[in-house]
């Protein structure tokens, strides 16, 4: 799942050159997510805030992070 | 001195008196109580050391100590002409002169040029040429890590004496003399302790501090040489070849020996789990009994792997000894506990340079067999090394076979975001609160997907509770306790959890309390995370099928249940 997410988050950062505002925090997610255990280092509500930036749907929020959190996933 | 106590001195104390300065209790005082200068971690008396100059009698005390007349120096008073009360030193001699010299420094000692002649006359007794002229033509013999050598005392000072660029140059080769440079450390190390150099004689100033240097294992790292030499006996039994054969798998064939000994660790903890009956026991009772015969390390699989810390400790032991030749000591944590089974125990051993320590249950429910499953850092195998360089070398040689076997899972690691997280709530504008309904609901279906074996559960789910609730819902509204379960077939009893939930707040009131009960029982791999009501809870607490896990488990008395757990064992 997490390399879904980089995929997003790298074109969010291509289509965001001239959003300095929004290329900054993208390009910060990215560091973050280079950690593949980055959720599990963070509380439940910086997650979900993450991955509304990366512009998950708000009702697929809890399933994407379920599969973030799960050992198995890692 | 009074003629009474000069009287009781010559009456009664014949023997102490060539050895001890007698002097009033008044005096006695001033010297003891006086600021101390510490040499060589000894803290004496700048009274007695501005005395050794310039008081006669105090002078010729030192210089009979200085030449070896004496072999202490006792400062003493009388009470009742019998009793004697004495401060005794034992400095080196190169201490005193030193502690004298830094005084004059300090210009707390002002010498006449007379004064300045007793100096000359003690440091004489004690130069480095005498000490030179004395030994030059011994060879010293030493037995090093197995091998004998017989090294002349003129070589290793004349190491000491290089010009500083091929001092440290020769520092860096592998072999110094001919000698391993480990080897040869320690022999400097040895003749010095032998022939008692530092401690009887004034040594440059550079030799001093190249010494010391040594010593401290900032320019060599010999601390590990001439230890483990012999294998303290233990008896280790035969891994099932199944395991053997799993923990062994894929380990590098170029790694070095440090790295082999790394990957087996890791591997091991990757491959076994803490025992869940013992756990919950509290590592007492008849349902123990099994652990502690050495035999049944042999009937520990890749499927049956619940193990406790002296299993693991012992099977460590086997495949170290076995496929590195590596000699270790058990570390038994308490002192009358000191045979298989008898209390914790973890392993100290070395491996070439490095000394090593691995204890990988010292924490049960977060211990190394826990965080390898879920790849976080493990903590519980040490260099204890104390040269810097050495202890980074393992740090690095660690981070890469965790790396090695990280890659063999496929899982990639990468370097902590502690810090880009915090900097990410700055500048985050999309945070919100979350329900904790919702955070229930991924506790409970999370847990109920992971397929971790019972401790590995609980030790996963410690990191849960951590993640989705914050600081204050963990106080007040989401509590989580783990107790024992006595009704499981073919064990005495298992570890189970109870997750206590209110969202109002958790209350310790039994009558009519909101508070939710979920029975979490791993064993139960369809139904982990069950609700519970507080009346079937009391009531199991009551007929002693739910019990506390001994005086040092987690505080299990149940918020809002009448019968508390721990008046009923």
């Amino acid at each position: 799942m997490i390399e879904k997410l980089k995929v997003i988050n790298d074109k969010l950062i291509e289509l965001n050159t001239n959003n300095e505002k929004e290329l900054k925090k993208h390009k910060l997610i990215k560091k973050i997510l280079n950690d593949d255990k980055c959720f599990f280092k963070m509380e439940i509500k910086y997650a979900y805030s993450i991955l509304r930036d990366l512009g998950i749907k708000e009702q697929d929020l809890k399933k994407v992070y379920m599969e973030l959190i799960n050992p198995k996933n890692i | 001195m009074s003629p009474e106590i000069q009287e009781n001195i010559d009456k009664y104390l014949i023997y102490e008196k060539n050895s001890t300065i007698f002097t009033t209790l008044e005096d006695y005082k001033k010297i003891k109580e006086s600021e101390k200068i510490y040499i060589d971690g000894i803290g004496i008396s700048k009274e007695f050391l501005k005395r050794a100059l310039t008081d006669e009698i105090y002078y010729n005390y030192v210089r009979r100590y200085i030449y070896g007349d004496i072999w202490t120096l006792n400062i003493g008073y009388t009470e009742d002409g019998k009793k004697i009360n004495e401060e005794m030193y034992c400095p080196s001699k190169s201490g005193i002169i030193n502690g004298i010299e830094e005084l004059i420094s300090t210009k707390e000692l002002n010498l006449t040029p007379e004064e300045y002649e007793k100096l000359e006359d003690l440091k004489k007794e004690i130069s480095f040429e005498k000490f030179r002229n004395n030994q030059q033509d011994l060879v010293y013999s030493f037995s090093i890590d197995g091998i004998d050598y017989s090294i002349p005392f003129e070589k290793i000072i004349s190491f000491l004496e290089l010009p500083t660029p091929e001092f440290e140059e020769s520092c860096k080769n592998e072999k110094i003399e001919n000698i391993p440079k480990e080897h040869f450390a320690y022999a400097i190390d040895m003749l010095f302790q032998q022939s008692g150099g530092d401690r009887n004689y004034l040594l440059p100033k550079e030799m001093r501090k190249r010494l010391n240097d040594i010593r401290d294992f900032k320019i060599i790292d010999y601390q590990a040489t001439n230890k483990f030499l012999e294998t303290e006996p233990t008896y280790t039994a035969a891994l099932n070849e199944d395991l053997e054969k799993e923990i062994m798998s894929d380990m590098p064939e170029d790694a070095s020996n440090l790295e082999k000994a790394i990957y087996i660790y890791i591997k091991m903890c990757k491959t076994l789990t803490y025992s869940r009956e013992y756990f919950a026991v509290n590592q007492r009772g008849d349902a123990t009994l099994k652990y502690k015969d050495p035999d049944y390390i042999s009937s520990i699989t890749p499927d049956n792997n619940e193990v406790v810390c002296y299993m693991f400790n012992n099977m460590y032991a086997n495949l170290l000894e076995k496929y590195l030749g590596v000699n270790y000591k058990n570390d038994y944590k308490h002192v009358g506990h000191k045979k298989y089974g008898s209390g914790h125990v973890s392993l100290k051993f070395r491996v070439d340079k490095f000394l090593i320590t691995a204890d990988s249950t010292l924490y049960i429910l977060n211990s190394d067999l826990m965080l390898a499953k879920v790849n976080h850092p493990l903590k519980g195998m040490e260099c204890i090394n104390e040269n810097e360089h050495t202890k980074q070398e393992f740090k690095e040689a660690f981070s890469k076979m965790y790396e090695v076997i990280k890659k063999n899972e496929s899982i990639e690691e990468v370097e902590s975001t502690e810090d880009l997280i915090n900097y990410y709530k700055l500048i985050s504008d999309n945070v919100e609160e979350i329900p904790l309904t919702e955070k229930i609901s991924i506790l409970t279906e999370t847990i109920n997907s992971i397929g971790l074996s019972v401790m590995d559960t609980f030790g996963y789910t410690l990191i849960l509770n951590k993640i989705l609730f914050d600081e204050k819902e963990r106080e007040e509204k989401v509590d989580f306790k783990i107790i024992s379960n006595k009704e499981v077939e073919n064990f005495e009893a298992v570890p189970i959890g109870i997750y206590i939930i209110n969202e109002n707040g958790i209350t310790n009131e039994s009558d009519n309390n909101e508070n939710i009960y979920f029975y979490f029982d791993p064993d139960n791999r369809n139904h982990p995370l069950v609700s519970i009501t507080p009346e079937v809870l009391e009531e199991k607490i009551k007929e002693s099928t739910f019990g506390q896990i001994g005086k040092r488990a987690i505080n299990s008395t149940i918020p809002g249940i009448e019968e508390r757990l721990g008046g009923k064992r």
